[in-house]
């Protein structure tokens, strides 16, 4: 139980910084498309 | 119903389109190459140069990938402001429907007009206002955060 705890706590980390990486590198580019 | 389940409900319909607008926003300006949302960012960018390209697309199709991403919102329901909670995960569950009826104009159904004129759901003028230049206004459930939306992303150029 406490093993799927720590893998749910990374896979949320790794999530939370992938969602702030592709905010601030949208600032980055233009619109495509 | 009392003031504050009001005010949670508002205030939950405002912070969907919110968030939904900042993700708008990273998606149109990402490359389809993206390794986890690049099929979102090539369906997008489709839809930018043609507009009806999400017809080809059934209810079902525009509503479970929004629906799985709002989930984490209902472990917090369990806690305070319980409708708030329910009102994101409402909104973002028909989030990409009310875009689509945004570009339906007329040929959307009756009760999805009558919710766009009282301003509940995006109007075809208000996401029009997106595709004028892609760079403002990328609310798709209701426009209401268009404002603070544009403030935060919109066009830096001129």
């Amino acid at each position: 139980m406490t093993a799927i705890l720590y893998i749910l706590a990374a896979v949320g980390v790794l999530a939370i910084a992938y969602a702030v990486f592709i905010v601030v590198d949208a600032f980055r580019h233009p619109p495509m498309g | 119903m009392g003031w504050a389940v009001v005010g949670q409900i508002v205030t939950g319909w405002f912070v969907i389109d919110l968030i939904t607008g900042v993700y708008h926003f990273v998606i149109d300006h990402r490359k389809p190459s993206d390794p986890v949302i690049g099929g979102q960012v090539a369906d997008f960018q489709e839809h930018h140069e043609n507009p009806r390209s999400m017809e080809k697309c059934g209810l079902l199709a525009r509503v479970w990938l929004p629906t799985v991403m709002a989930l984490p919102a209902l472990a917090f329901a369990r806690y305070g402001l319980p409708w708030f909670w329910w009102t994101v995960f409402a909104g973002a569950l028909v989030s990409q429907q009310a875009h689509y009826w945004a570009h339906r104009g007329p040929l959307a159904p009756w009760y999805a007009r009558a919710l766009q004129q009282l301003g509940v759901l995006i109007s075809p003028d208000a996401h029009g206002r997106h595709h004028g230049d892609f760079e403002r206004s990328y609310g798709v459930l209701n426009g209401w955060s268009h404002g603070a939306l544009d403030l935060l992303l919109g066009r830096r150029t001129t």
